[in-house]
């Protein structure tokens, strides 16, 4: 298990390099004269060679390489312009919020995806299975951020039955203190319902809205993958020998149906992380996604590449969890890689 | 190859929901071509006078905040929006499939650049990496074009290294081969117009995929700029009156969006039947 793991973590390095090397390059495109740029609109000409210095664009381009490399392993992702903290620290205090929406609305993808896939997967042709074929379809389709729009409208204007979008948490309340950093759970820790309710009343439609679009892909591949699988010879055999419908499916057919249902989570999750910075900006979310677009309006790029790297180095270790998770799952795959 | 009978054939046997799905592909084209010719009213000129106005006979869509006509911004935001995921989609139908014939064709360590290159980019969550080429690109519709055909890129690169290199020890590119054809010429006359047909139903799934990421970046300021309409920026407009029950202003944009969106997936879906039934 181990040696797997590190095996994994060593086909993760050339990934990692890569992205750091395209951020680097990102870094690069800039339009115009970096130098003058962050020395700022009133600089003099010698100000701008100082700013050139401090920053290392008057050594070469591999010396920048490494010198970007060496920052970055310090974990350090430069300065912003507008808040005039540090990126990292900026990003550490916003992740938590970016991490509460993904994970719920990846919670939220998973526990209606799979179950509903797997329906369509036992009655092929049924109302379910069109459902589930509709989902995918309409889901593909429409922008993340209309849909989050349209639900404000309904259930914020139209119902009054949600919370204006505006944030994580109604100003009338104090965040709980910090355990998890997720508040929904935070809230719980300090047996605080009324608070819990402020906090999950803001999330829920964000996570729906984010939430949606990971239902249609783990339907359509649960229904896939689990319609294979039953069609198989051991499925058959199974079932001939007379076992259970529900030890069928649970112990023969679902486990086997995984592996691809897992990769595809994993896709997901790239898609999410993605459309996270979108429905951040329809809910007034203060995650990184909002605080990237904010970076981004005011012409203040370090935070937009500090986001960009973050965002990349996450998604390399949520696969590499999934590797993990598949050999547990269905350790036939390790021998196959 | 497919020679003709045979699509004739398939054409007829198609599903009457394909030939709503390319007709409706038509009718879409056409509005790009000629709608801004057809508005009622000029898509940019304010009209003070009649600012935030509910659909109304004189405007089926209602006006904006600066009584401009939605309804004529949104026909004319057609050629805009179609025209930037057309010319993503072409730089990485393009880019990738000569990317991937090549290093299918070469083999050895081309291939293995390509293939480190393109794990990479998919190594990114995509949005995120389109944000971050328009951004470092510099905020212009033309960095909106290059950052989502950048990111569609791998798709074209892999299908189509994986189809060229099945093919090449096929026997009639060995025959092409011995019949004294340059490596050049076996893959672009011999082996590519195999892999044309898939490439076609990757091109129209993904035309709908690059229309959204177009105006997901515009939605967030990205790219184009008002006061041009364009889809995304129309509905990101909208989005602040919402609360005073503006409704028209986004829900129209947004609808016209996701049903271009819906069409180019219809399209991709019905073009899958014609040219590979097997799927079906």
């Amino acid at each position: 298990m181990v040696r797997l793991i590190a095996g994994r973590l060593a086909a993760a390095v050339p990934n990692l390099i890569g992205v750091i090397v395209i951020t680097f390059i990102l870094t690069h495109l800039l339009p115009g004269d970096p130098a003058a740029y962050f020395a700022g609109p009133s600089a003099t000409a010698a100000s701008v060679e100082e700013t050139r210095h401090r920053l290392g664009l008057d050594h070469s381009l591999i010396e920048q390489f490494a010198l970007y490399v060496k920052g970055l392993a310090q974990g350090d992702l430069g300065n912003s312009l507008i808040s005039g903290q540090p990126v990292l620290a900026d990003l550490i205090n916003r992740l938590p919020a970016s991490f509460e929406l993904t994970f719920g609305a990846l919670l939220l993808a998973v526990v209606i995806g799979i179950p509903l896939g797997m329906q369509a997967a036992l009655h092929p042709g049924s109302w379910i299975d069109r459902l589930c074929n509709a989902i995918s379809t309409l889901g593909q389709a429409m922008p993340t951020f209309f849909l989050g729009l349209l639900l404000v409208f309904v259930f914020y204007y139209l119902l009054g039955w949600a919370p204006a979008p505006l944030g994580r948490l109604d100003s009338m309340f104090e965040p709980p203190p910090t355990v998890t950093t997720f508040w929904t759970i935070d809230s719980l820790l300090v047996g605080d319902l009324s608070l819990f309710w402020a906090v999950f009343s803001q999330l829920i439609l964000p996570v729906v809205t984010l939430g949606l679009f990971g239902v249609g892909p783990l339907a359509r591949m649960t229904r896939a993958s689990l319609l294979e699988v039953l069609s198989s010879d051991y499925v058959r055999t199974a079932r001939a020998a007379g076992l259970p419908r529900h030890q069928v499916l649970w112990t023969y057919a679902f486990r086997n149906a995984l592996v691809p249902v897992l990769n595809t989570a994993g896709m997901v999750f790239s898609f999410l992380l993605g459309a996270n910075v979108l429905v951040e900006k329809v809910f007034g979310w203060p995650g990184i996604g909002a605080y990237a677009i904010e970076a981004l309006l005011a012409s203040d790029f370090a935070p937009v590449q500090g986001f960009v790297i973050v965002m990349a180095l996450f998604y390399v270790l949520v696969n590499l969890t999934i590797d993990v998770v598949t050999v547990l799952v269905d350790p036939r795959v390790a021998f196959d890689a | 190859m497919l020679d003709q009978a045979s699509i004739a054939y398939r054409l007829r046997a198609m599903r009457p929901g394909s030939l709503i799905a390319l007709a409706l592909l038509a009718l879409l084209i056409l509005v790009a071509l000629i709608g801004s010719y057809l508005v009622p009213y000029d898509p940019l000129s304010p009209d003070p006078k009649h600012a935030l106005m509910p659909p109304n006979p004189a405007h089926l869509f209602g006006t904006d905040q600066f009584g401009r006509d939605i309804l004529s911004r949104v026909v004319v935001a057609t050629r805009l929006d179609l025209a930037i995921a057309f010319a993503a989609v072409l730089v990485s139908l393009i880019a990738g499939s000569v990317l991937g014939a090549f290093a299918g064709w070469s083999g050895g360590w081309v291939d293995r650049i390509l293939g480190r290159l393109i794990d990479t980019i998919m190594a990114f969550p995509l949005f995120v990496l389109a944000v971050g080429i328009a951004a470092g690109l510099g905020n212009s519709i033309s960095s909106v074009v290059i950052a989502t055909a950048i990111v569609n890129l791998p798709f074209y690169a892999r299908q189509t290294r994986s189809e060229v290199n099945r093919r090449r020890t096929a026997a009639y590119v060995e025959a092409a081969y011995l019949s004294g054809f340059s490596p050049l010429s076996i893959v672009s006359l011999h082996i590519m117009p195999n892999v044309v047909p898939p490439l076609m139903v990757q091109s129209s799934l993904n035309m709908g995929w690059a229309i959204l990421n177009a105006a997901g970046l515009s939605f967030i300021g990205l790219g184009v700029r008002p006061p041009q309409a364009e889809w995304g920026i129309m509905v990101s407009d909208g989005a602040t009156n919402i609360i005073s029950g503006e409704w028209w202003m986004f829900v129209f944009p947004g609808a016209v969006l996701l049903i271009a969106v819906l069409i180019f997936s219809l399209v991709g879906d019905a073009l899958r039947d014609i040219l590979d039934p097997k799927r079906r």
